[in-house]
C-alpha cells in the first residue's frame, strides 16, 4: 500500500521537512501521526498525497512511484483517495450534499448513485438533516464533519486525515475517530495525523507514528519501536 | 450517454453559477461583448447592403454600339441592325441586345433632363442617333469591347468603364475592410474573454485547486470555463443580432418611403443567417478566449513545487 525506503523532503528553500525514513504500511492499517506543531505531521500527509514529490529515496504510495509519477498518475491515484483537509477545503455557496459530491462529480457513475452515496456518508457523519443546508451556515465542527463525509463518501483505498477533530468536541471527536476506525473492516487504511493522544487507543491502530522536528519514530502494534533508518529499537 | 448529458447539464450548471459569482463583472463582460458584436453585424449589414447594390449595378452594366452609316449618309437599315445584333448576341459575355432607335435616345435624354427638356425642342430635329444596347458581363468587358470595335460595321462603342472600374475598386475596398474589422473585433473579443475567464479561474483558485487534490481530471475543471465563454460569447452575438435585427427592421421602415429610388436590398437577404453567423462566431470566440484564459491562470496560479 505505502512503502517508503530512505524517502527525503526538502522545501525549496533548503528546509528539510522530513528527514530520511523508511515506512511500511499495509492495506487496511490504521495510522497515528502525532507530534508538536510544526513537525512534519502535515508534510508527511502531502508527500503522500502527491502535492509534493520526495526529494530523495523511493517512495510508492497504491503502487505509484511519487517521485517519477506524471501529473496524470497522480491524478488517478488522487482518486482513490479520501483526504480530510485541515482547512477542510470547502466551497462557499454550496450545501453540504453539493461539497460532498464535488469530490465525486468526476467519478464513473450516475448522478443519483452519487447522491445516494454522498446522503449516506452524511448520515455516517451525523449530518443527514443538514444536507442542504449551505456550508457557510454550518458550524467549524459541522463543517469538519462534512469534509469527512466528502473523504469516505468516494470510497478510497487510502484516508489520509489531517487533524479531522481538531475542531470537535470530545463526543464528536469520539464519534469521527470511531468512524474513520470502523472503515479499518472495509479494508480501508487510515492515516490520521492528531494533537488529540488521549483518543489513541480508538479502533485497532496498527502504528503510531510520532514526528519531532522531521524525525518520525514508528511504534507498532505489537510494542517494537522502528526508528527513522528502519532499524528495531 | 445518460452520464454524458448529466456531465453536461452539471458543467452548465456550474457555468451558472460562475456567471453569477461576479454578476456585475460579468454583466459589463456580456455587454461589452454584445457591443463588439453589434458593430460586426453592422460591418457585415453594411457590407451585404454594399455588395446588393454593386450586384444590381453589374447587372446593368450596359454599352451602346454606334453602327456606320451607309454610302447614302443614312442610318443603317433594318437588316444591317438585324446581322450586327446577330453578331453582337455570339459574343461571350453579351447577355442581351436591344436596338434603341432615335426617338427613343431623344425620350431617355428628356426623362433624364427633366424640366430642362425645352433645350432639346428648341432644336428643332432630333440630334441623337439610333444605337445597339449591350447588356455585358462586367468581368468581360475588356475582351467584349476589343471584340466589338473591331466589327467592320461599328463606328464607335460607349462605354462607363470608367464608374464600372471604380466600383469594382470599391467593392474590394469594403471587403478589405470588413475582413481587417472582423479581425480587428474577433482578436478584441477573444482577449476580452480570455481576461474575463482568468479572472473566473483565479477567483476560484481555492476550488480548482481542492478539485485538483481530489483528483478531478483537467477536463472537469475546465469545462464549466469553457461553456461560460462559449456563454459569453455566444450570448453577446445573440443578443448583438437581436438588436441589429430590431434596427434594420426601424431603419427599412424608415427608408422605404422617403427615398423609393434607393434600391433597398431586402430585410430578409440581410438577416439571413446573421444569428447564426454571429452565433458561430461567438461560440468560437468563446471557447477560444476560455482555453487562452485557462490557459494563462494555470502558468500564472501554479508556479512553484506543489503539483
Amino acid at each position: 500500500m505505502i512503502e517508503a525506503h530512505g524517502a527525503v523532503l526538502k522545501y525549496p528553500d533548503g528546509t528539510e521537512a522530513l528527514h530520511p525514513f523508511d515506512l511500511s504500511i499495509a492495506k487496511g492499517d490504521l495510522v497515528y501521526v502525532t507530534g508538536p506543531s510544526g513537525s512534519g505531521k502535515t508534510s508527511l500527509l502531502h508527500l503522500l498525497l502527491g502535492m509534493l514529490p520526495p526529494s530523495a529515496g523511493e517512495l510508492s504510495v497504491l503502487g505509484v512511484q511519487m517521485s517519477t509519477a506524471r501529473a496524470g498518475e497522480i491524478r488517478k491515484l488522487r482518486r482513490q483517495i479520501g483526504p480530510v483537509f485541515q482547512e477542510f477545503r470547502l466551497t462557499p455557496g454550496r450545501s453540504s450534499l453539493e461539497n460532498v459530491m464535488a469530490g465525486m462529480r468526476f467519478l464513473k457513475a450516475m448522478d443519483h448513485s452519487l447522491k445516494q452515496r454522498a446522503l449516506v456518508a452524511l448520515d455516517r457523519v451525523g449530518l443527514a438533516m443538514k444536507a442542504f443546508v449551505p456550508i457557510e451556515h454550518l458550524s467549524w465542527g459541522e463543517r469538519q464533519r462534512v469534509a469527512i463525509a466528502r473523504a469516505i463518501a468516494r470510497k478510497p483505498l487510502l484516508i489520509l486525515a489531517d487533524e479531522p477533530t481538531g475542531t470537535l468536541d470530545r463526543q464528536n471527536a469520539e464519534n469521527i475517530l470511531a468512524l474513520l476506525t470502523s472503515l479499518q473492516d472495509e479494508q480501508t487504511t487510515v492515516i490520521v495525523t492528531t494533537h488529540a493522544t488521549h483518543l489513541l487507543d480508538m479502533g485497532r491502530p496498527s502504528a503510531h507514528i510520532r514526528m519531532d522536528g522531521g524525525m518520525m519514530t514508528i511504534s507498532r502494534r505489537h510494542g517494537m519501536t522502528m526508528d527513522v533508518n528502519g532499524g528495531f529499537a | 450517454m445518460k452520464q454524458w448529458m448529466e456531465r453536461i447539464h452539471h458543467y452548465a450548471r456550474e457555468a451558472v453559477v460562475l456567471f453569477g459569482t461576479n454578476l456585475f463583472s460579468n454583466l459589463m463582460a456580456l455587454f461589452s461583448t454584445t457591443l463588439v458584436f453589434l458593430f460586426l453585424s453592422l460591418i457585415l449589414l453594411g457590407w451585404r447592403t454594399t455588395g446588393h447594390w454593386i450586384g444590381l449595378i453589374r447587372s446593368e452594366a450596359e454599352i451602346q454600339i454606334f453602327q456606320k452609316m451607309a454610302d447614302d449618309g443614312k442610318e443603317a437599315g433594318a437588316s444591317d441592325v438585324e446581322v450586327l445584333t446577330a453578331v453582337l448576341k455570339e459574343i461571350p459575355g453579351i447577355e442581351e441586345v436591344r436596338y434603341v432607335d432615335a426617338g427613343q435616345a431623344m425620350e431617355r435624354m428628356s426623362a433624364l433632363m427633366g424640366e430642362g427638356t425645352d433645350v432639346l425642342d428648341q432644336l428643332g430635329e432630333n440630334p441623337f442617333r439610333p444605337f445597339l444596347e449591350a447588356r455585358i458581363r462586367l468581368e468581360d468587358m475588356d475582351a467584349i469591347l476589343s471584340r466589338v470595335s473591331s466589327l467592320a460595321s461599328v463606328e464607335s462603342v460607349r462605354d462607363n468603364r470608367d464608374i464600372l472600374t471604380r466600383l469594382i475598386r470599391l467593392e474590394g475596398t469594403l471587403r478589405l475592410m470588413g475582413l481587417i474589422f472582423g479581425i480587428g473585433v474577433g482578436v478584441f473579443t477573444w482577449v476580452l474573454l480570455a481576461h474575463i475567464i482568468r479572472t473566473g479561474v483565479l477567483y476560484n483558485r481555492e476550488q480548482i485547486r481542492t478539485l485538483r487534490l481530489l483528483g478531478a481530471p483537467e477536463f472537469h475543471i475546465a469545462m464549466p470555463f469553457i461553456l461560460f465563454g462559449a456563454f459569453l460569447g455566444a450570448g453577446g452575438a445573440w443578443l448583438a443580432a437581436g438588436l441589429s435585427t430590431g434596427a434594420l427592421m426601424f431603419l427599412w421602415a424608415g427608408l422605404a418611403s422617403p427615398l423609393p429610388f434607393l434600391p433597398i436590398p431586402p430585410r430578409e437577404l440581410l438577416q439571413a443567417g446573421l444569428f447564426g453567423l454571429l452565433g458561430g462566431a461567438g461560440l468560437l470566440l468563446g471557447v477560444m478566449g476560455a482555453v487562452s484564459g485557462l490557459s494563462a491562470a494555470r502558468h500564472g496560479n501554479d508556479a512553484g513545487h506543489f503539483r
